[in-house]
Parts: structure tokens; sequence; C-alpha cells
């Protein structure tokens, strides 16, 4: 489908980055617990 | 039965009278059995909530039997026999093939369920939704389920001999239109899923008969799981396809990328299945590298399926509401969106609850290394209604409000109550499924009637914080059950006595 300039779908795009900004954010901020999970068991 | 069409002067639809009963039926079906289950759910969130704590223990356990079943197995399927009949028969205009099969479907349906609820509430089939060897039940359970799956199975062999039928009539011109490619997709699912259902409960059936002298539980868990979860699956595809006919009906939405969506869709078929096998990650029998494999890998490529419809459908949303003039800044599309339509509230509600709060937490839960921390405690139930109760079931709601005008001919009564019930729903269950999740990170586990372990012979103690997160599943649990009986009262009514449209 071929869109028109102010058709384009932006405010989702942004949506879009801001999931993937709290994703990457979550894994940043959470690494040491996550990795350490390891030695259980 | 000879084919009598009439078509919706609205959708320009030709709607065979076959079809149309039988997506009437099943619909009402559904409704029926979303009843019992939130009835069940009041009595089991009052006996989860510790200083109510309303149920004795094997009342607890044998609801809760119930409640899986009448919830995730009777209301789901009987509303996706509907999304079926309504994605082939109607959306190809179309006749529905081999009627008499698909009154076979109905008929070995609730017969199934009905023996099955009924050897639950007599108390010979205490043993969860999962049933897992060595609990046994009276064999009559097993039996029920297995009639309720080979109907289902006639079902989808309806479906597709009604593709079949529209492809040599040429009631269609080009591809199928892509809500009846999720459907294709939901049936294929189901087809493997019911085989896999038969391939569990045949022989533990006949176990359950004195037939067979054991039952090994590491197999039954693995091809248990093929069904349990895969049932959910089938759910996805359907939710999926209704979040596409809820974006056509609300503002008029048409899929951005077609063979984006497809691909999504071909990538359900090929993975979700073997993502079951996250329900298996502390299982001593299967390997690492089994597990590692089946949850590490190919479960986010499933995952990459949903990522990929969670932001189409909302572009296509997006794109519709700015040709209708909505473009200033980056979210008037949204700002303007109908808002006060329950079809629209209800597909965003579901869209969000599916994606970010069941869809996230459920590739979180399925990695090994936190399912290790998280299994068997409230976050996974916590995790599985924001899926299955916010995603599929609001979806499924949202589509009921089209329904009702287009099949049973009738205007949608309590206008207002219709108009607030997503947001009552919606946000209950919100709260409900992210408290559970949150006294679950507590240790508190699933499936246990004392959670709390007041009546443990050794001290628990979850702390005040863990009580008060209960109270406030529950308040949550509430609020949704309101939602719950509003749907039932404006879907009850406008089929018993809604004003006819005369099309």
């Amino acid at each position: 489908m071929s869109l028109k300039e102010e058709h384009r779908p932006l405010g989702t795009n942004a949506l879009i980055y801001f999931f993937f900004a709290c994703l990457v954010a979550f894994y940043l901020l959470n690494w040491k617990e996550l990795i350490g999970v390891w030695n259980v068991g | 039965m000879e084919a009598v069409f009439r078509t919706c002067p609205v959708t320009g639809l030709k709607v065979e009278r076959n079809a149309e009963t039988l997506i009437m039926f099943n619909a009402v079906t559904s409704i029926v059995f979303l009843l019992v289950g939130g009835l069940l759910a009041l009595l089991l969130l009052l006996t989860r909530w510790q200083a109510v704590h309303l149920l004795p223990a094997d009342f607890f356990y044998r609801l809760l039997t119930l409640h899986g079943i009448a919830m995730l197995v009777a209301w789901i399927v009987f509303f996706e026999m509907a999304v079926l009949y309504f994605a082939s028969a109607i959306l190809l205009n179309t006749r529905l093939s081999v009627p008499y099969l698909a009154w076979g479907q109905y008929g070995l349906m609730v017969v199934g369920a009905a023996i099955t609820a009924v050897t639950i509430l007599v108390g010979q089939a205490d043993v969860m939704f999962t049933s897992y060897v060595p609990l046994k039940a009276h064999h009559m359970y097993y039996f029920g389920i297995i009639l309720f799956a080979v109907g289902a199975i006639l079902g989808v062999c309806v479906f597709f001999a009604t593709l079949g039928a529209a492809r040599h009539e040429k009631t269609y011109v080009g591809s199928v239109p892509l809500v009846t490619f999720g459907a294709i997709a939901a049936a294929i699912i189901a087809l493997l899923t019911l085989a896999h259902g038969a391939i569990v409960f045949i022989p533990t059936w006949l176990w359950a008969l004195g037939v067979i002298p054991m039952m090994d539980p590491e197999v039954y868990r693995l091809l248990f799981w093929a069904f349990g979860h895969s049932t959910q699956q089938i759910n996805v595809a359907a939710m999926i396809s209704c979040w596409y006919l809820l974006g056509t009906l609300t503002v008029g939405s048409v899929p951005v990328s077609e063979k984006f969506s497809r691909s999504a869709f071909t990538l359900y078929i090929l993975f979700i299945m073997i993502a079951s096998e996250h329900h298996l990650l502390v299982d001593p029998g299967i390997s690492t590298a089994h597990k590692e494999w089946n949850t590490g890998y190919f479960m986010h490529l499933a995952v990459l399926a949903s990522m990929m419809h969670a932001f189409s459908v909302p572009a296509a949303v997006e794109v519709a509401q700015r040709k209708k003039g909505y473009t200033k800044g980056l979210f008037e599309w949204l700002k303007r969106a109908p808002w006060g339509d329950p079809g629209f509230s209800s597909l965003v509600f579901s869209v969000v609850g599916f994606g970010f709060l069941g869809g996230i937490t459920g590739v979180i839960y399925g990695t090994e290394q936190l399912n290790i921390i998280v299994h068997n405690t409230l976050r996974v139930p916590g995790h599985f209604h924001a899926t299955v109760v916010i995603g599929t079931s609001m979806a499924f709601m949202g589509i009921t409000y089209y329904v009702l005008p287009l099949i049973f001919r009738r205007e949608v009564m309590f206008p207002g109550i219709a108009k607030l019930q997503p947001y009552v729903f919606g946000t209950g269950m919100f709260v409900f499924s992210t408290a559970m999740m949150f006294v679950g990170g507590f240790g508190i586990p699933r499936r246990d009637w004392d959670i709390t372990g007041a009546e443990a012979p050794f001290p628990v103690a979850y702390g005040p914080t863990a009580d008060l997160a209960l109270a406030v599943m529950a308040v949550g649990g509430l609020v949704a059950i309101v939602g719950g009986a509003m749907y039932i009262l404006v879907a009850v009514s406008t089929v018993a006595i809604g004003k006819k449209i005369n099309r």
C-alpha cells in the first residue's frame, strides 16, 4: 500500500520505538540480577 | 438442507440461513458457559481473598476444575466455531458446506461439555484443568472431553469444506480476505491441537476404564501441553482475526501490508505449538537442550508474530483515522478515535492487554532461568488471565456488539451499559492480573486453597504487602465480574427481547 506523507502511521511508529526503549532499559537496569538467576540450581 | 440467502443492506454481506443459525447457536452456548465460568470465578475469587476464604477445600478444587473447563475450553471454543463459520460462509458470500456435519459439531460439543461439567460437579473429577496423571478422574470426564474435541474437529472440517465450496463456486476474487486467512491459521492449529488431545485423552480414558494398566506422567504432561497450550494458540489466531475485523468494522481500517500480516499468521502455524513446552521447563525428564531450543528459540518466532500483529493493527487503525483528516501531531488519530464504540474500546483493551501485559510477561516467564522462580506461583495465572481474558475474551466481546445486529438482526439493548462495559471489564481485569502477578512475586502458590499458608503446620510469613495485594486482586476481580455481568446482560437481553431490525 503506498501512503501519502500525512497518512503514514507515525504515531504507531513512535509507540514501537518507545516499546523497544523500555525493553532495552529493562535489560540495562537488571542485567546483574538476570545473570544472577543462573546461580539457581 | 437448501441454501437460502439474505443480503445485509449495511454490510452488503450475503448471509446464508444455515450459517446464521449455527453461528447463533454456538455464540449463545458460548455465552452460557461464560456465565457459568463467571459465577465460578466469583466464588473462587472470594476464596483466594484470604480475608473472606469462602469455599471449603474440596469445593475450591472442584469449582476451579470446572472454571478452567468452562472458560478456557467451552466459552472460547464455542465462540471460535461461530468465528470459523462467520469467516468462511459469511465473509466469502457462500453457503455453509455439509450443514448436517456442522449440527453434529454443535451436538457433540454440547453433550461432551455437559458430561464433563456434570462429572466435575458431582465430585468425580477434582483433577484441575491439567488432570495430570496419576491423578485419576472418573472415565466419563475424559469421555466428555473426547466428544467435545471430536465435535470441534467436525467444525474445522466444515470450515475447510466451506472454503473449498467458495473457491469452487468462485464467490470471491483473488486470495481469501485476511480475516479468513487468520481463521485458516486458527483452524490448522486447531486440527493439530485436537489430534494431540485425542493422543493424550483416549489412552487416559482407557486407563480410567482399567483397560490400560498405567500412564507415564512425563509423556502425559508433554502431550497434554501440546493440546492444553495449543488450545490457547487457536484463541490467539482467532483473536487476531477479530482484531483485524474490529479495525475494519469500527474505523474502516485495511491492513497496511497484507503480506506482512499473512507472514505473521504463517509464523504461528509453524512455531506456536512447539512453544507449548514452556510449561515443562521445570520437568526433570526432558533435556535442557530440548527445552532451550523450544522455548529459547522457536517460541520467540511465535512471539515475533504476535508483535508483528500488535503493531500492524494499530498502524492500520492510524492510517484509516489519518485518511479521515485526523493528521495533527502524532496522536490526534488516537484522540479522535470512536472511544464510545464498545467494539473499538474492546479492541484497544485487547491489543494492549494481550501485547503489553500478557505477552511480555509470557516471554519473561517462559525463559528457563526465570521460570524456575515463577513456576507454580500466582504469577502464571496472572499472566494467562491477561492473555486469555483481556486479550481473547475482550476481542470476542467486541465482536459480539457487531454480531448482534448482523446475525441476530436485533438492536443492541442498553447502549449506555454496552458503551461502559469494556472499560469496567478491562480496568478490573488489568488490576486483577497485575495484582495477581505481583503477589506471585512473593512466592504465593497457584492452585492452592490455602495460598498464604494460614493453616500450614509451620508458619509461612508472606507479610502484609502480600495480603494487601491479594485484597487489590480481589477488588479488581470483582470489578471485572461486574463488567462480565454487564456484557452478559446486554448480549442475553438483545438476543431474547431486543428490537428486531427488519432487513
